[in-house]
C-alpha cells in the first residue's frame, strides 16, 4: 500500500467526520440558543403553560388538583397525573409563581434526555466511538418536534427522561435486581408524569430483559404494574375518584384521522431518510444488531402512542417520545456501520502515518485492501445521508419552530399591557384567558376557568355550561382574552358555539394586544352595537359581522368575524349594480345612488373574499364573477369572509370593506383599480384631493362603522356603532 | 535517475501550487455565501423588518464583524498554507494539511449550501 492510497484511506474518513462534527456542532448551538431565548421570555409561549403553572400553583394554596365535583367553579381540569406539577409546586412553593422554573426543568431533562440516548448507545456500540454517541443525541436535539418542545412548561420532557433513564438501567444491566427496581421506579414516575409514557420505554426494557433472564422481566413486570396500580388505587381513593375522571375521562377528546396523516405527511417530509433507516433495521436489524429487542419495540410502541396525535388539541408533543427512538436508531445504525466489515489490524498496514516522512510502500492482501476501500465507501454513504438529514431537520427547526417564537417574543410592550390589564381587572373580579392565561397564576392569580378542556368535556356531553353561560351574559367577567391565531382559527376549538355566542351578544372587543382580542362588558348605556348587521339611524346596513373586532387600514376596514375562511357570509350593503372586474381575483365592488348627495355616485368594496393562498377557489358567488352592472339588492348574498391576504401571506377570517368615490361618469374611481391588491398603493388623502377625487366619504355616516385617523399602520377598532359619523 | 527525480519534484511543485491557489480562490469565493449564512442564521432568531430597528442594527454588525475576521482568517489561511507547503515540501504533513484544508472548505461550501 502506497502512502497516497493511506493518506485518501485515512483523510477521506477524517473529512467525513469533520463535517459531520461541525453541522452536529452547529445544531447543538441552535438548539442550546433557542432554549436560552425561550427560558429568559418571561410570558407564555404555549396554551398548556397557564394549565400546569396553575396547577403547581394551586398545590401551593392547598387547592386540590382533581377535584370530583366539575359542577362549581373554578372551571378546571387537571389532565396530566401529578409528578411534574408536584415539583413545579415545591419550586413555586419556595420561589413563587414563574414560568422559568418548569421551562428550566423541561430544558434540563431535554439535555439529560439527549445524554441518555448517548449512555444507551454507548452500550451497543464498538469500540464506543463518540461520534455515533454525539449523532443520535443531535439528532434528537435538533428534531423541529423537540427543539419546539423542549424550553416549555410542559411534561412531555420530564416523563421522557424517566422513562429513558429506566430503559438505561434495563439495558446496562438487565441481571441485576437493583436494575431492575430502580427501572421499576423510573417507568412509574414516567407513567404518573405523563400516562403515555407508560407504554413504550416499560414494554421495551421488558422484551429487552426477557430476553436476558426471564424472571428478570417477570419481576421487573410486576414491580411497574403492581407499584403502578397501588399508586392509582391511593390517588383514586384520595381524590374521591376524581383522577381516573381528570386524567381519562377528561382527556377522551374527538378523534381526526386527518391530522394523523397530516402529522405522518410532515414527519415524512422532514426526516425521509431517517424513516428510510428505520425500515431498513425493522426488517433486517433482528439479524445484525444486539440492540433489536429493545429498539424494535420501543419504536413500534412509539408510533402506536404517536398515532394519538390525531385527538382534537393535541400538539407535536406526541411525537417527542418517536424522536427520541429515531436518535437511537440512527446511532446505533451509524455505529454498526462505521466499520462495516471487521478488520483484522494485524494483517493492515498502519493508517496513522508519520508526518515527517512518505513511508515506503507495504505489501498488504487484496482482499483487505478491498474491505478497506468498501468500508470507507459506507462510512462516507452513511454520513452524507445523515449530513443531509441532519442539516435538513436544522433548516426546519432553524424556518420553523423558532421563526414562530421569534415573532411572539418580539411583541414585547404587547405583553406588559395585557399583564396591566389582567392584573387590574383581576381586582374587579375573575379574568377569563386561553393562551395567555399563564399570566394569571404568574402574578398569583388562580384560574376561573380552563376553555379548551371544558369546551371538549361541554362538546362531549360531559360537562353542562349553563350555569357559565349565565356569568358571561351577566357580565360577571371585567375581561375575556381570545387569543386569534392568524394562521388557524383555534379559537374555535377552545370555546364552544354558546360561549362565542354568550361573548359577542355582552362583550365587546375593544383592543388586540399579541394577536389576543382583548373583549370587555358592553356599555348599553353609553354605546350602541350592531343589531342583525344594521346600526340605529344609519342609510345602510353593515356588510358582515364583526364579533371578533375591526381592524383599520388606510381608510379600509378589515372585519373580523368568528368562523373559518368560507363561512361567514357577506352581503350588499344597498341597493345598487355589482361588479367585478376582470383584473379583481377576490373582490367586487357595487355602484350606489349616493343617499348624502342625491344625483351622486358612490361604491362600496369588498375585497379578500377567498381562502389563503389558493385564489382561484374563492367565495364570491358564482353569478356574480366577471359580472358589470349586475343589479343587487341591500342584504343579497355575495360570498363569504376569507383569509386572502396577496399571494405570499394568510391572515385572520375576514372581510375587507370601505366605501370609495364615483371616478369620472360616475365610473370606479381609476386610481383605487388596484385596490384587489392589499398591497396597493392607493393615492392618500391629499393625491385623492388632486385627483379630483370626493374625499368626504365616511363610513359611519353611511354604515356606522367606526373609523381611525391613523395610517400608515394597523388600528383595531371595537365592533360598536358610531355615533352620527364620529 | 536524477532527470526524473527533477521532472517529478517539477510536476509535484506545480500540483501542490495549483491546489494552494484553488483552495485559496474557492476560500475567498465562500466569504459572502458565509455572511450571507450566518445572517440568515440571525435573521431566524431575531429578524426585525424594521429598518431602524435594534435588531437589524444588530444584524448589520454581525456581517460587518464576519467580514473582518472573515477577511483575517483568509489571509491567516493562504499565508500560513502557502508557508506550510513550502517548509513542508512533499512531507505526509503537507499532504495531510492539504487534505484538512480542502475538508474544511467542502465544510464551509456544504454550510452556505444549507442555510
Amino acid at each position: 500500500m502506497k502512502f497516497i492510497e493511506k493518506l485518501f484511506l485515512h483523510d477521506l474518513r477524517l473529512t467525513g467526520k469533520i463535517i459531520l462534527s461541525t453541522f452536529l456542532g452547529l445544531a447543538l448551538i441552535i438548539f442550546l440558543a433557542q432554549g436560552v431565548i425561550a427560558l429568559i421570555f418571561e410570558y407564555p409561549l404555549d396554551y398548556g403553560e397557564g394549565q400546569l403553572l396553575n396547577q403547581a400553583f394551586r398545590i401551593t394554596q392547598g387547592e386540590p388538583l382533581y377535584p370530583a365535583d366539575i359542577t362549581t367553579p373554578p372551571y378546571l381540569i387537571s389532565n396530566y397525573p401529578p409528578v411534574y406539577i408536584l415539583i413545579n409546586a415545591f419550586f413555586i412553593w419556595i420561589f413563587g409563581p414563574s414560568l422559568l422554573i418548569g421551562r428550566l426543568i423541561a430544558f434540563l431533562s431535554t439535555l439529560g434526555s439527549a445524554f441518555l440516548i448517548a449512555s444507551i448507545l454507548r452500550e451497543f456500540i464498538p469500540n464506543r466511538k463518540i461520534l455515533p454517541l454525539v449523532t443520535g443525541s443531535v439528532i434528537f436535539l435538533i428534531n423541529p418536534y423537540v427543539l419546539e418542545w423542549s424550553a416549555l412548561f410542559r411534561i412531555d420532557m420530564l416523563a421522557l427522561l424517566f422513562s429513558l433513564a429506566g430503559l438505561y438501567c434495563v439495558i446496562k444491566n438487565p441481571q441485576k435486581n437493583k436494575s431492575i427496581i430502580l427501572a421499576s421506579i423510573l417507568f412509574v414516575l414516567a407513567a404518573y408524569t405523563r400516562q403515555s409514557y407508560g407504554l413504550a420505554a416499560p414494554l421495551a426494557a421488558l422484551i429487552w430483559t426477557w430476553t436476558k433472564n426471564k424472571k428478570q422481566a417477570l419481576k421487573l413486570f410486576l414491580i411497574y404494574a403492581i407499584s403502578g396500580l397501588a399508586i392509582f388505587g391511593l390517588l383514586q381513593t384520595l381524590t374521591n375518584r376524581g383522577f381516573f375522571f381528570h386524567i381519562i375521562t377528561a382527556n377522551i377528546n374527538p378523534f381526526n384521522w386527518t391530522t394523523v396523516l397530516h402529522s405522518a405527511q410532515d414527519v415524512a417530509r422532514k426526516m425521509p431518510w431517517i424513516l428510510a433507516l428505520l425500515v431498513f433495521y425493522l426488517a433486517l436489524g433482528w439479524r445484525y444488531t444486539q440492540s433489536y429487542p429493545f429498539l424494535a419495540p420501543y419504536l413500534i410502541a412509539g408510533m402506536i402512542v404517536a398515532l394519538t396525535i390525531g385527538k382534537v388539541g393535541s400538539n407535536v408533543n406526541y411525537l417527542v417520545e418517536i424522536c427520541a427512538g429515531f436518535g437511537l436508531l440512527t446511532g446505533i445504525i451509524y455505529g454498526g456501520l462505521c466499520e462495516t466489515i471487521p478488520i483484522n489490524s494485524e494483517s493492515t498496514p498502519e493508517m496513522d502515518y508519520k508526518l515527517e516522512q512518505i513511508p515506503k510502500p507495504e505489501s498488504m492482501k487484496q482482499l483487505e485492501r478491498k474491505n478497506l476501500w468498501i468500508n470507507l465507501t459506507i462510512f462516507l454513504v452513511l454520513t452524507g445521508v445523515l449530513l443531509f438529514q441532519i442539516a435538513s431537520l436544522t433548516q426546519n427547526s432553524l424556518f420553523g419552530p423558532i421563526p414562530g417564537r421569534r415573532d411572539r417574543i418580539k411583541r414585547g410592550n404587547d405583553y406588559i399591557y395585557l399583564e396591566e390589564k389582567i392584573k387590574n381587572a383581576s381586582k374587579e373580579g375573575p379574568v377569563l384567558a386561553d393562551e395567555f392565561m399563564a399570566m394569571l397564576p404568574d402574578n398569583r392569580i388562580p384560574l376561573y376557568f380552563a376553555p379548551f378542556e371544558m369546551t371538549q368535556l361541554s362538546n362531549a356531553g360531559i360537562w353542562d355550561q349553563t350555569r357559565f353561560l349565565k356569568s358571561i351574559e351577566d357580565q360577571n367577567f371585567p375581561v375575556i382574552l381570545i387569543h386569534h391565531f392568524q394562521n388557524d382559527p383555534v379559537y374555535l376549538e377552545r370555546w364552544t358555539k354558546k360561549m362565542l355566542q354568550a361573548i359577542f351578544d355582552n362583550y365587546a372587543p375593544v383592543e388586540m394586544k399579541a394577536d389576543s382580542i382583548i373583549f370587555e362588558p358592553k356599555d348599553f348605556e353609553n354605546k350602541t352595537y350592531p343589531d342583525q348587521l344594521n346600526c340605529p339611524n344609519t342609510l345602510w346596513q353593515l356588510p358582515t359581522r364583526a364579533d371578533m373586532g375591526l381592524l383599520w387600514h388606510n381608510g379600509q376596514l378589515l372585519m373580523l368575524g368568528s368562523g373559518r375562511s368560507g363561512e361567514i357570509p357577506v352581503y350588499a350593503v344597498a341597493d345598487g349594480l355589482l361588479y367585478q372586474f376582470p383584473e379583481w381575483e377576490a373582490a367586487v365592488s357595487i355602484q350606489h345612488e349616493d343617499p348624502l348627495n342625491p344625483g351622486e355616485i358612490i361604491w362600496s368594496f369588498y375585497g379578500d373574499m377567498a381562502p389563503a393562498f389558493d385564489i382561484d377557489n374563492h367565495y364570491i358567488e358564482t353569478k356574480f364573477i366577471g359580472t358589470e352592472g349586475v343589479p343587487v339588492k341591500a342584504g343579497d348574498l355575495i360570498g363569504y369572509q376569507g383569509s386572502w391576504l396577496g399571494a405570499y401571506k394568510q391572515t385572520w377570517v375576514h372581510l375587507r370593506f370601505t366605501l370609495l368615490p364615483a371616478g369620472e361618469d360616475g365610473g370606479f374611481p381609476e386610481p383605487f383599480v388596484a385596490i384587489d391588491d392589499f398591497h396597493a398603493d392607493l393615492p392618500a388623502y391629499k393625491e385623492q384631493i388632486r385627483l379630483g377625487l370626493d374625499t368626504s366619504i365616511s363610513l359611519s355616516a353611511y354604515t356606522g362603522l367606526p373609523e381611525s385617523d391613523i395610517f400608515g399602520t394597523l388600528d383595531f377598532l371595537p365592533f360598536e356603532c358610531a355615533v352620527g359619523g364620529e | 535517475m536524477i532527470e526524473v527525480n527533477r521532472i517529478k519534484a517539477t510536476l509535484l511543485t506545480i500540483l501542490v501550487t495549483a491546489l494552494w491557489i484553488i483552495s485559496a480562490v474557492c476560500a475567498f469565493l465562500l466569504i459572502i455565501p458565509i455572511l450571507d449564512s450566518i445572517t440568515l442564521i440571525y435573521a431566524a432568531f431575531w429578524a426585525d423588518p424594521n429598518p431602524i430597528g435594534q435588531a437589524y442594527y444588530l444584524g448589520v454588525s454581525i456581517r460587518q464583524m464576519g467580514v473582518l475576521i472573515l477577511s483575517m482568517l483568509f489571509v491567516i489561511g493562504i499565508i500560513g498554507g502557502a508557508e506550510i507547503q513550502a517548509r513542508n515540501f512533499n512531507k505526509p504533513s503537507s499532504w495531510h494539511f492539504m487534505f484538512i484544508t480542502y475538508a474544511v472548505e467542502l465544510t464551509l461550501f456544504l454550510f452556505t449550501m444549507f442555510f
